[in-house]
Protein backbone atom coordinates (compact mmCIF):
# COMPACT_ATOMS: atom_id res chain seq x y z
CA UNK A 1 0.00 0.00 0.00
CA UNK A 2 1.35 3.40 -0.95
CA UNK A 3 -1.20 5.42 1.03
CA UNK A 4 0.28 7.29 3.93
CA UNK A 5 -1.34 7.04 7.36
CA UNK A 6 -3.42 10.17 6.90
CA UNK A 7 -4.96 9.04 3.61
CA UNK A 8 -5.65 5.57 4.94
CA UNK A 9 -7.21 7.09 8.04
CA UNK A 10 -9.37 9.43 5.96
CA UNK A 11 -10.83 6.51 4.02
CA UNK A 12 -11.34 4.55 7.23
CA UNK A 13 -13.22 7.42 8.88
CA UNK A 14 -15.33 8.02 5.80
CA UNK A 15 -16.39 4.38 5.78
CA UNK A 16 -17.01 4.48 9.53
CA UNK A 17 -19.30 7.46 9.15
CA UNK A 18 -21.22 5.82 6.32
CA UNK A 19 -21.70 2.59 8.20
CA UNK A 20 -22.57 3.91 11.64
CA UNK A 21 -23.53 7.57 11.35
CA UNK A 22 -21.25 8.27 14.31
CA UNK A 23 -19.59 11.69 13.99
CA UNK A 24 -16.03 11.60 12.65
CA UNK A 25 -13.37 14.28 12.36
CA UNK A 26 -12.72 14.61 8.66
CA UNK A 27 -11.61 17.55 6.62
CA UNK A 28 -14.42 17.72 4.06
CA UNK A 29 -15.62 20.47 1.76
CA UNK A 30 -19.34 19.72 2.21
CA UNK A 31 -20.83 18.32 5.41
CA UNK A 32 -24.20 17.93 3.68
CA UNK A 33 -22.44 15.94 0.96
CA UNK A 34 -21.00 13.61 3.56
CA UNK A 35 -24.51 12.91 4.83
CA UNK A 36 -25.62 11.97 1.32
CA UNK A 37 -23.17 9.08 1.23
CA UNK A 38 -24.65 7.45 4.29
CA UNK A 39 -28.17 7.92 2.93
CA UNK A 40 -27.28 6.55 -0.51
CA UNK A 41 -25.39 3.56 0.91
CA UNK A 42 -28.15 2.61 3.31
CA UNK A 43 -30.74 2.92 0.53
CA UNK A 44 -28.70 0.57 -1.63
CA UNK A 45 -28.55 -2.05 1.09
CA UNK A 46 -32.20 -1.62 2.02
CA UNK A 47 -33.47 -1.77 -1.57
CA UNK A 48 -31.38 -4.80 -2.47
CA UNK A 49 -32.51 -6.71 0.59
CA UNK A 50 -36.19 -5.77 0.23
CA UNK A 51 -36.01 -7.13 -3.29
CA UNK A 52 -34.24 -10.28 -2.07
CA UNK A 53 -36.47 -10.95 0.94
CA UNK A 54 -39.95 -9.68 0.09
CA UNK A 55 -41.72 -12.05 2.49
CA UNK A 56 -39.44 -11.29 5.45
CA UNK A 57 -39.81 -7.58 4.76
CA UNK A 58 -43.56 -8.03 4.84
CA UNK A 59 -43.80 -10.09 8.02
CA UNK A 60 -41.21 -8.33 10.18
CA UNK A 61 -42.21 -5.10 11.87
CA UNK A 62 -40.79 -1.87 10.52
CA UNK A 63 -38.55 -1.56 13.59
CA UNK A 64 -37.25 -5.10 13.27
CA UNK A 65 -36.45 -4.66 9.61
CA UNK A 66 -34.73 -1.33 10.26
CA UNK A 67 -32.67 -2.86 13.03
CA UNK A 68 -31.53 -5.66 10.74
CA UNK A 69 -30.58 -3.23 7.99
CA UNK A 70 -28.78 -0.84 10.36
CA UNK A 71 -26.90 -3.62 12.13
CA UNK A 72 -25.95 -5.36 8.91
CA UNK A 73 -24.83 -2.07 7.41
CA UNK A 74 -22.78 -1.19 10.49
CA UNK A 75 -21.15 -4.52 11.27
CA UNK A 76 -21.96 -7.03 8.53
CA UNK A 77 -19.65 -7.83 5.70
CA UNK A 78 -20.56 -8.25 2.06
CA UNK A 79 -17.70 -10.28 0.73
CA UNK A 80 -18.36 -10.25 -3.00
CA UNK A 81 -18.88 -7.38 -5.41
CA UNK A 82 -21.79 -9.14 -7.10
CA UNK A 83 -24.80 -7.52 -5.53
CA UNK A 84 -27.08 -10.58 -5.75
CA UNK A 85 -24.79 -12.39 -3.31
CA UNK A 86 -25.50 -9.80 -0.61
CA UNK A 87 -28.62 -11.77 0.30
CA UNK A 88 -26.50 -14.78 1.27
CA UNK A 89 -24.28 -12.66 3.51
CA UNK A 90 -27.37 -11.11 5.09
CA UNK A 91 -28.90 -14.53 5.82
CA UNK A 92 -25.65 -15.67 7.51
CA UNK A 93 -25.48 -12.44 9.49
CA UNK A 94 -29.00 -12.90 10.85
CA UNK A 95 -28.32 -16.53 11.82
CA UNK A 96 -24.97 -15.86 13.49
CA UNK A 97 -26.33 -12.94 15.49
CA UNK A 98 -29.43 -14.87 16.56
CA UNK A 99 -32.05 -12.33 15.58
CA UNK A 100 -34.67 -15.10 15.50
CA UNK A 101 -34.32 -15.31 19.28
CA UNK A 102 -33.97 -11.55 19.76
CA UNK A 103 -37.22 -10.92 17.85
CA UNK A 104 -38.87 -14.04 19.26
CA UNK A 105 -39.58 -15.16 15.72
CA UNK A 106 -38.14 -18.68 15.63
CA UNK A 107 -39.03 -19.16 11.95
CA UNK A 108 -36.92 -16.18 10.83
CA UNK A 109 -33.78 -18.14 9.88
CA UNK A 110 -35.80 -20.64 7.85
CA UNK A 111 -37.74 -17.90 6.09
CA UNK A 112 -34.56 -16.08 5.08
CA UNK A 113 -32.96 -19.34 3.96
CA UNK A 114 -36.01 -20.17 1.86
CA UNK A 115 -35.91 -16.76 0.16
CA UNK A 116 -32.13 -16.77 -0.26
CA UNK A 117 -32.04 -20.24 -1.81
CA UNK A 118 -34.62 -19.19 -4.38
CA UNK A 119 -32.29 -16.36 -5.43
CA UNK A 120 -29.26 -18.63 -5.41
CA UNK A 121 -30.86 -21.32 -7.55
CA UNK A 122 -32.32 -18.77 -9.94
CA UNK A 123 -29.03 -16.96 -10.43
CA UNK A 124 -26.18 -19.43 -9.90
CA UNK A 125 -23.90 -20.33 -12.77
CA UNK A 126 -25.00 -23.00 -15.21
CA UNK A 127 -23.72 -26.43 -14.26
CA UNK A 128 -22.65 -28.72 -17.09
CA UNK A 129 -25.08 -31.61 -17.48
CA UNK A 130 -24.24 -35.19 -18.30
CA UNK A 131 -25.58 -36.55 -21.55
CA UNK A 132 -28.87 -38.32 -20.79
CA UNK A 133 -31.66 -40.24 -22.45
CA UNK A 134 -35.21 -38.91 -22.33
CA UNK A 135 -36.80 -42.33 -22.22
CA UNK A 136 -36.00 -45.30 -20.06
CA UNK A 137 -37.18 -47.61 -17.34
CA UNK A 138 -37.78 -45.59 -14.19
CA UNK A 139 -37.36 -48.61 -11.96
CA UNK A 140 -34.30 -50.27 -13.50
CA UNK A 141 -32.36 -47.46 -15.19
CA UNK A 142 -30.04 -45.01 -13.50
CA UNK A 143 -31.56 -41.56 -13.20
CA UNK A 144 -29.73 -38.38 -14.20
CA UNK A 145 -30.62 -35.61 -11.81
CA UNK A 146 -30.82 -31.94 -12.71
CA UNK A 147 -27.62 -30.58 -11.09
CA UNK A 148 -29.02 -27.05 -10.66
CA UNK A 149 -30.67 -27.49 -7.28
CA UNK A 150 -30.33 -27.04 -3.55
CA UNK A 151 -31.80 -29.42 -0.99
CA UNK A 152 -32.48 -27.65 2.29
CA UNK A 153 -33.79 -28.74 5.66
CA UNK A 154 -36.25 -26.53 7.48
CA UNK A 155 -37.60 -26.70 11.01
CA UNK A 156 -40.50 -24.40 10.22
CA UNK A 157 -42.49 -25.07 7.04
CA UNK A 158 -42.32 -21.52 5.71
CA UNK A 159 -42.65 -22.93 2.20
CA UNK A 160 -46.09 -24.31 3.01
CA UNK A 161 -47.67 -21.83 5.42
CA UNK A 162 -47.50 -18.17 6.37
CA UNK A 163 -44.40 -17.76 8.55
CA UNK A 164 -46.32 -16.78 11.70
CA UNK A 165 -48.40 -19.96 11.49
CA UNK A 166 -45.45 -22.33 11.36
CA UNK A 167 -44.58 -22.22 15.07
CA UNK A 168 -46.96 -25.03 16.02
CA UNK A 169 -45.85 -27.06 12.99
CA UNK A 170 -42.20 -27.31 13.97
CA UNK A 171 -40.60 -30.48 12.62
CA UNK A 172 -38.23 -31.68 9.90
CA UNK A 173 -39.06 -30.57 6.41
CA UNK A 174 -37.02 -31.22 3.28
CA UNK A 175 -37.32 -28.84 0.40
CA UNK A 176 -35.86 -29.45 -3.03
CA UNK A 177 -35.33 -26.17 -4.89
CA UNK A 178 -34.31 -26.55 -8.51
CA UNK A 179 -34.11 -24.67 -11.77
CA UNK A 180 -36.11 -25.89 -14.72
CA UNK A 181 -33.57 -26.56 -17.47
CA UNK A 182 -35.69 -25.11 -20.28
CA UNK A 183 -37.67 -22.19 -18.91
CA UNK A 184 -35.21 -21.49 -16.03
CA UNK A 185 -38.02 -21.06 -13.50
CA UNK A 186 -37.26 -21.98 -9.91
CA UNK A 187 -39.46 -24.78 -8.66
CA UNK A 188 -40.00 -26.18 -5.18
CA UNK A 189 -40.77 -29.68 -4.09
CA UNK A 190 -41.50 -30.70 -0.51
CA UNK A 191 -39.89 -34.13 -0.08
CA UNK A 192 -40.86 -37.02 2.15
CA UNK A 193 -37.86 -38.24 4.24
CA UNK A 194 -37.75 -41.53 2.30
CA UNK A 195 -37.67 -39.59 -0.97
CA UNK A 196 -34.73 -37.59 0.39
CA UNK A 197 -32.80 -40.83 1.01
CA UNK A 198 -33.56 -42.00 -2.52
CA UNK A 199 -32.67 -38.62 -3.98
CA UNK A 200 -29.30 -38.58 -2.20
CA UNK A 201 -28.51 -42.14 -3.25
CA UNK A 202 -29.34 -41.35 -6.86
CA UNK A 203 -27.16 -38.25 -6.65
CA UNK A 204 -24.19 -39.70 -4.79
CA UNK A 205 -24.18 -43.38 -5.65
CA UNK A 206 -25.73 -43.21 -9.14
CA UNK A 207 -27.87 -46.27 -8.66
CA UNK A 208 -31.24 -47.28 -10.12
CA UNK A 209 -34.36 -47.10 -8.00
CA UNK A 210 -34.42 -50.92 -7.96
CA UNK A 211 -30.84 -51.09 -6.66
CA UNK A 212 -31.61 -48.52 -3.98
CA UNK A 213 -34.76 -50.28 -2.83
CA UNK A 214 -33.03 -53.66 -2.83
CA UNK A 215 -30.24 -52.25 -0.67
CA UNK A 216 -32.70 -50.66 1.74
CA UNK A 217 -34.68 -53.91 1.90
CA UNK A 218 -31.50 -55.75 2.79
CA UNK A 219 -31.15 -53.55 5.85
CA UNK A 220 -33.53 -54.96 8.45
CA UNK A 221 -34.12 -51.55 10.03
CA UNK A 222 -35.58 -50.05 6.90
CA UNK A 223 -37.63 -52.56 4.96
CA UNK A 224 -39.59 -50.98 2.14
CA UNK A 225 -43.18 -52.18 1.80
CA UNK A 226 -45.08 -52.37 -1.49
CA UNK A 227 -46.95 -49.15 -0.87
CA UNK A 228 -43.70 -47.31 -0.29
CA UNK A 229 -42.22 -48.84 -3.42
CA UNK A 230 -45.14 -47.54 -5.45
CA UNK A 231 -44.80 -44.14 -3.80
CA UNK A 232 -41.10 -44.00 -4.66
CA UNK A 233 -41.80 -44.94 -8.27
CA UNK A 234 -44.40 -42.22 -8.35
CA UNK A 235 -41.87 -39.78 -6.84
CA UNK A 236 -39.28 -40.59 -9.52
CA UNK A 237 -41.93 -40.27 -12.25
CA UNK A 238 -43.06 -36.90 -10.92
CA UNK A 239 -39.48 -35.60 -10.62
CA UNK A 240 -38.85 -36.65 -14.22
CA UNK A 241 -41.98 -34.87 -15.39
CA UNK A 242 -41.06 -31.73 -13.50
CA UNK A 243 -37.42 -31.85 -14.69
CA UNK A 244 -35.90 -32.16 -11.24
CA UNK A 245 -34.59 -35.36 -12.81
CA UNK A 246 -33.45 -34.88 -16.37
CA UNK A 247 -33.75 -38.43 -17.69
CA UNK A 248 -31.83 -41.66 -17.73
CA UNK A 249 -28.15 -42.35 -17.71
CA UNK A 250 -26.55 -42.58 -21.12
CA UNK A 251 -23.28 -44.37 -21.63
CA UNK A 252 -22.41 -41.88 -24.32
CA UNK A 253 -19.78 -39.46 -22.95
CA UNK A 254 -20.13 -35.70 -23.42
CA UNK B 1 -15.78 1.28 -33.00
CA UNK B 2 -12.48 2.64 -34.30
CA UNK B 3 -13.01 5.52 -36.65
CA UNK B 4 -16.60 6.56 -36.29
CA UNK B 5 -18.35 7.57 -33.11
CA UNK B 6 -20.91 5.03 -31.99
CA UNK B 7 -23.88 5.63 -29.72
CA UNK B 8 -24.55 2.94 -27.13
CA UNK B 9 -26.99 2.25 -24.34
CA UNK B 10 -26.50 0.57 -20.99
CA UNK B 11 -28.02 -2.90 -21.05
CA UNK B 12 -30.31 -3.28 -18.06
CA UNK B 13 -32.66 -6.10 -17.13
CA UNK B 14 -35.68 -3.81 -17.00
CA UNK B 15 -35.38 -3.09 -20.71
CA UNK B 16 -33.76 -6.35 -21.84
CA UNK B 17 -36.69 -7.39 -24.02
CA UNK B 18 -36.46 -4.19 -26.03
CA UNK B 19 -32.90 -5.09 -27.00
CA UNK B 20 -33.70 -8.73 -27.77
CA UNK B 21 -36.85 -7.91 -29.73
CA UNK B 22 -35.10 -5.28 -31.80
CA UNK B 23 -37.23 -2.45 -30.44
CA UNK B 24 -34.12 -0.51 -29.58
CA UNK B 25 -30.90 -0.84 -31.56
CA UNK B 26 -27.93 1.02 -30.13
CA UNK B 27 -24.57 0.64 -31.84
CA UNK B 28 -23.21 -1.12 -28.76
CA UNK B 29 -24.15 -1.94 -25.20
CA UNK B 30 -22.39 -1.51 -21.89
CA UNK B 31 -22.86 -3.81 -18.91
CA UNK B 32 -21.59 -3.82 -15.36
CA UNK B 33 -19.30 -6.84 -15.15
CA UNK B 34 -20.43 -7.77 -11.65
CA UNK B 35 -24.06 -8.08 -12.72
CA UNK B 36 -23.27 -10.75 -15.32
CA UNK B 37 -20.11 -12.62 -14.31
CA UNK B 38 -20.82 -16.33 -13.73
CA UNK B 39 -24.53 -15.76 -14.02
CA UNK B 40 -26.60 -18.73 -15.11
CA UNK B 41 -30.24 -19.54 -15.72
CA UNK B 42 -32.62 -17.10 -17.32
CA UNK B 43 -30.39 -14.05 -17.18
CA UNK B 44 -27.31 -15.94 -18.24
CA UNK B 45 -29.25 -17.04 -21.32
CA UNK B 46 -30.48 -13.50 -21.99
CA UNK B 47 -26.95 -12.16 -21.72
CA UNK B 48 -25.55 -14.67 -24.20
CA UNK B 49 -28.29 -13.80 -26.68
CA UNK B 50 -27.89 -10.04 -26.36
CA UNK B 51 -24.14 -10.37 -26.64
CA UNK B 52 -24.60 -12.07 -30.02
CA UNK B 53 -26.45 -8.99 -31.25
CA UNK B 54 -24.40 -6.08 -29.91
CA UNK B 55 -20.72 -5.18 -29.42
CA UNK B 56 -19.97 -4.96 -25.73
CA UNK B 57 -18.17 -2.53 -23.44
CA UNK B 58 -17.69 -3.61 -19.84
CA UNK B 59 -17.92 -1.19 -16.96
CA UNK B 60 -16.83 -2.30 -13.50
CA UNK B 61 -18.38 -1.57 -10.12
CA UNK B 62 -16.36 -3.44 -7.53
CA UNK B 63 -12.68 -3.30 -8.46
CA UNK B 64 -12.41 -0.46 -5.94
CA UNK B 65 -9.22 0.99 -7.32
CA UNK B 66 -8.98 3.40 -4.39
CA UNK B 67 -9.07 0.81 -1.60
CA UNK B 68 -6.04 0.47 0.63
CA UNK B 69 -6.03 -3.34 0.64
CA UNK B 70 -4.58 -5.66 -1.99
CA UNK B 71 -6.45 -6.05 -5.27
CA UNK B 72 -8.86 -8.94 -5.35
CA UNK B 73 -7.12 -11.27 -7.79
CA UNK B 74 -9.79 -13.91 -7.46
CA UNK B 75 -12.24 -11.39 -8.85
CA UNK B 76 -9.77 -10.25 -11.50
CA UNK B 77 -9.39 -13.83 -12.66
CA UNK B 78 -13.15 -14.14 -13.17
CA UNK B 79 -13.20 -10.75 -14.84
CA UNK B 80 -10.42 -11.69 -17.24
CA UNK B 81 -12.28 -14.84 -18.26
CA UNK B 82 -15.44 -12.80 -18.78
CA UNK B 83 -13.66 -10.16 -20.88
CA UNK B 84 -12.01 -12.81 -23.04
CA UNK B 85 -15.16 -14.90 -23.43
CA UNK B 86 -17.12 -11.94 -24.76
CA UNK B 87 -14.24 -10.38 -26.74
CA UNK B 88 -14.44 -7.12 -24.83
CA UNK B 89 -12.16 -4.37 -26.11
CA UNK B 90 -12.89 -1.66 -23.53
CA UNK B 91 -13.05 -2.16 -19.78
CA UNK B 92 -13.65 0.79 -17.48
CA UNK B 93 -13.84 1.39 -13.75
CA UNK B 94 -14.55 4.25 -11.36
CA UNK B 95 -11.89 6.45 -9.83
CA UNK B 96 -13.26 5.85 -6.35
CA UNK B 97 -13.40 3.19 -3.69
CA UNK B 98 -16.32 0.88 -2.96
CA UNK B 99 -14.70 -1.56 -0.56
CA UNK B 100 -12.78 -1.24 2.67
CA UNK B 101 -11.16 -4.07 4.63
CA UNK B 102 -12.72 -6.40 2.06
CA UNK B 103 -16.32 -5.36 2.76
CA UNK B 104 -18.23 -4.10 -0.28
CA UNK B 105 -20.55 -1.09 -0.08
CA UNK B 106 -22.04 -0.98 -3.59
CA UNK B 107 -21.56 2.73 -3.92
CA UNK B 108 -18.68 4.98 -4.86
CA UNK B 109 -16.75 6.84 -2.18
CA UNK B 110 -14.41 9.70 -3.02
CA UNK B 111 -10.68 9.07 -2.83
CA UNK B 112 -8.69 11.82 -1.11
CA UNK B 113 -7.08 13.92 -3.85
CA UNK B 114 -3.52 13.55 -2.58
CA UNK B 115 -0.06 12.81 -3.91
CA UNK B 116 0.22 9.44 -2.14
CA UNK B 117 -3.20 8.49 -3.54
CA UNK B 118 -1.90 9.17 -7.04
CA UNK B 119 1.02 6.81 -6.43
CA UNK B 120 -1.11 4.14 -4.77
CA UNK B 121 -3.80 4.15 -7.43
CA UNK B 122 -1.38 4.37 -10.34
CA UNK B 123 0.38 1.30 -9.02
CA UNK B 124 -2.91 -0.58 -8.74
CA UNK B 125 -4.03 0.47 -12.22
CA UNK B 126 -0.76 -0.84 -13.64
CA UNK B 127 -1.27 -4.11 -11.77
CA UNK B 128 -4.77 -4.44 -13.20
CA UNK B 129 -3.65 -3.63 -16.73
CA UNK B 130 -0.77 -6.08 -16.52
CA UNK B 131 -3.01 -8.82 -15.19
CA UNK B 132 -5.84 -8.28 -17.66
CA UNK B 133 -3.44 -7.61 -20.53
CA UNK B 134 -5.54 -4.69 -21.68
CA UNK B 135 -5.84 -1.01 -20.83
CA UNK B 136 -8.16 0.19 -18.10
CA UNK B 137 -10.28 3.29 -18.71
CA UNK B 138 -10.77 5.13 -15.44
CA UNK B 139 -13.92 7.20 -14.92
CA UNK B 140 -14.18 10.60 -13.28
CA UNK B 141 -16.90 10.05 -10.66
CA UNK B 142 -19.44 12.39 -9.19
CA UNK B 143 -18.71 13.21 -5.54
CA UNK B 144 -20.60 15.14 -2.92
CA UNK B 145 -17.69 16.24 -0.83
CA UNK B 146 -13.95 16.00 -1.23
CA UNK B 147 -12.02 14.53 1.69
CA UNK B 148 -8.63 15.63 3.01
CA UNK B 149 -7.80 17.02 -0.44
CA UNK B 150 -4.35 18.40 -1.26
CA UNK B 151 -4.93 19.03 -4.95
CA UNK B 152 -7.78 19.66 -7.36
CA UNK B 153 -9.73 16.89 -9.01
CA UNK B 154 -8.28 17.90 -12.38
CA UNK B 155 -4.72 17.56 -11.10
CA UNK B 156 -5.60 14.26 -9.46
CA UNK B 157 -7.05 12.75 -12.63
CA UNK B 158 -4.28 14.04 -14.87
CA UNK B 159 -1.56 12.78 -12.56
CA UNK B 160 -3.10 9.33 -12.39
CA UNK B 161 -3.62 9.05 -16.14
CA UNK B 162 -0.05 10.16 -16.72
CA UNK B 163 1.59 8.03 -14.04
CA UNK B 164 -0.41 4.84 -14.68
CA UNK B 165 -0.66 5.05 -18.46
CA UNK B 166 -4.37 4.25 -18.27
CA UNK B 167 -7.14 5.55 -20.48
CA UNK B 168 -10.07 7.61 -19.35
CA UNK B 169 -13.82 7.18 -19.41
CA UNK B 170 -15.05 10.76 -19.43
CA UNK B 171 -18.44 11.14 -17.78
CA UNK B 172 -19.71 14.50 -18.97
CA UNK B 173 -22.71 14.44 -16.66
CA UNK B 174 -20.39 13.87 -13.69
CA UNK B 175 -18.37 16.90 -14.73
CA UNK B 176 -21.56 18.95 -14.75
CA UNK B 177 -22.73 17.55 -11.39
CA UNK B 178 -19.38 18.16 -9.71
CA UNK B 179 -19.03 21.64 -11.18
CA UNK B 180 -22.46 22.53 -9.83
CA UNK B 181 -21.91 20.98 -6.40
CA UNK B 182 -18.38 22.31 -5.94
CA UNK B 183 -18.70 25.63 -7.76
CA UNK B 184 -16.25 25.35 -10.61
CA UNK B 185 -16.42 25.93 -14.34
CA UNK B 186 -17.28 22.66 -16.15
CA UNK B 187 -15.93 23.96 -19.45
CA UNK B 188 -12.58 24.73 -17.89
CA UNK B 189 -12.63 21.27 -16.34
CA UNK B 190 -13.14 19.71 -19.78
CA UNK B 191 -10.28 21.84 -21.12
CA UNK B 192 -8.08 20.47 -18.35
CA UNK B 193 -8.84 16.81 -19.05
CA UNK B 194 -6.47 14.55 -21.02
CA UNK B 195 -8.94 14.28 -23.90
CA UNK B 196 -6.51 12.35 -26.10
CA UNK B 197 -6.70 9.53 -23.55
CA UNK B 198 -10.50 9.25 -23.51
CA UNK B 199 -11.74 5.80 -24.62
CA UNK B 200 -15.41 6.66 -24.45
CA UNK B 201 -17.89 9.05 -22.93
CA UNK B 202 -20.77 8.58 -20.50
CA UNK B 203 -23.88 10.70 -20.66
CA UNK B 204 -26.72 10.51 -18.15
CA UNK B 205 -29.38 12.36 -16.24
CA UNK B 206 -29.24 13.55 -12.65
CA UNK B 207 -31.51 14.88 -9.93
CA UNK B 208 -31.34 18.18 -8.09
CA UNK B 209 -32.35 17.42 -4.51
CA UNK B 210 -31.57 20.82 -2.98
CA UNK B 211 -30.99 24.28 -4.44
CA UNK B 212 -27.25 23.68 -4.25
CA UNK B 213 -26.95 19.91 -4.50
CA UNK B 214 -27.29 17.51 -7.45
CA UNK B 215 -27.19 13.73 -7.11
CA UNK B 216 -25.96 11.63 -10.02
CA UNK B 217 -28.93 9.28 -10.30
CA UNK B 218 -28.96 7.91 -13.87
CA UNK B 219 -32.71 7.96 -13.40
CA UNK B 220 -33.69 11.09 -15.31
CA UNK B 221 -33.41 12.45 -18.84
CA UNK B 222 -30.29 14.38 -19.82
CA UNK B 223 -30.83 18.10 -19.35
CA UNK B 224 -29.94 20.78 -21.89
CA UNK B 225 -26.87 22.22 -20.09
CA UNK B 226 -25.34 18.74 -20.06
CA UNK B 227 -26.00 18.39 -23.79
CA UNK B 228 -24.26 21.76 -24.24
CA UNK B 229 -21.26 20.59 -22.28
CA UNK B 230 -21.24 17.39 -24.32
CA UNK B 231 -21.34 19.43 -27.52
CA UNK B 232 -18.39 21.47 -26.31
CA UNK B 233 -16.49 18.33 -25.32
CA UNK B 234 -17.01 16.38 -28.52
CA UNK B 235 -15.92 19.38 -30.59
CA UNK B 236 -12.53 19.14 -28.90
CA UNK B 237 -12.06 15.41 -29.38
CA UNK B 238 -11.60 12.73 -31.94
CA UNK B 239 -14.70 10.55 -32.23
CA UNK B 240 -15.12 7.99 -29.45
CA UNK B 241 -18.07 5.77 -28.45
CA UNK B 242 -20.80 7.56 -26.49
CA UNK B 243 -22.82 5.68 -23.89
CA UNK B 244 -26.21 6.70 -22.56
CA UNK B 245 -26.61 5.47 -18.98
CA UNK B 246 -30.08 4.84 -17.61
CA UNK B 247 -30.24 2.67 -14.52
CA UNK B 248 -33.79 3.04 -13.23
CA UNK B 249 -37.00 5.04 -13.60
CA UNK B 250 -37.08 3.87 -17.19
CA UNK B 251 -39.17 5.99 -19.53
CA UNK B 252 -41.01 4.89 -22.68
CA UNK B 253 -38.59 3.54 -25.25
CA UNK B 254 -39.28 6.51 -27.49
CA UNK B 255 -37.78 8.81 -24.89
CA UNK B 256 -34.59 6.75 -24.76
CA UNK B 257 -34.48 6.70 -28.55
CA UNK B 258 -34.89 10.47 -28.61
CA UNK B 259 -31.90 10.82 -26.29
CA UNK B 260 -29.81 8.47 -28.42
CA UNK B 261 -30.77 10.46 -31.51
CA UNK B 262 -29.89 13.74 -29.81
CA UNK B 263 -26.47 12.42 -28.87
CA UNK B 264 -25.91 11.10 -32.38
CA UNK B 265 -26.83 14.38 -34.03
CA UNK B 266 -24.40 16.30 -31.81
CA UNK B 267 -21.61 13.84 -32.55
CA UNK B 268 -22.32 13.87 -36.28
CA UNK B 269 -22.30 17.65 -36.32
CA UNK B 270 -19.00 17.74 -34.49
CA UNK B 271 -17.41 15.06 -36.63
CA UNK B 272 -18.21 17.30 -39.57
CA UNK B 273 -16.70 20.16 -37.61
CA UNK B 274 -13.48 18.13 -37.35
CA UNK B 275 -13.39 17.44 -41.07
CA UNK B 276 -13.72 21.06 -42.13
CA UNK B 277 -11.12 22.41 -39.70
Amino acid sequence: MLYNKQTYHAEKLLVEWCRTGNPVELNVTRQDGLKQYRRLFRNNIHNTLVQSFPIAFEVLTEDEWSQLIDDFFATGKVTDGRVWLMAGNFYEFVVVNEYAAIFNKPWLDDLLLFEWVEIEVHTMNDIPKEHFLTSGDLFNDIIEINPEYRLITLEYPVHLYAAEKTVEKKGSYFLLVYRHPENFKVKFSNLHPLAVVVFEKIRLERKSLKQIIDEMDALQETPIDDTQKLELQSFVKQMLEEKAFLGFKSYYKN
Amino acid sequence: MKNKAQIGLGFRREIADAFLDGDIKPDFIEVAAENWIELGGYWGDVFRRVNEQFPLIVHGLSLSIGSPEELDFEFLKKLKTFLKTYHVKIYSEHLSFAKFENAHFFDLLPIPFREDSVKHISMRIRQVQDYLEMPLAIENVSYYTSVEAEMTEQQFINNIVEESGCNMLLDVNNVFVNAFNHHYDPYQFIDDMPLDKVSYIHMAGHKRIAPDLIIDTHGEAIIEPVYQLFDYTTKKMNPVPILLERDFNFPELNELKTELTALRSIVNKNQYHHVIQ
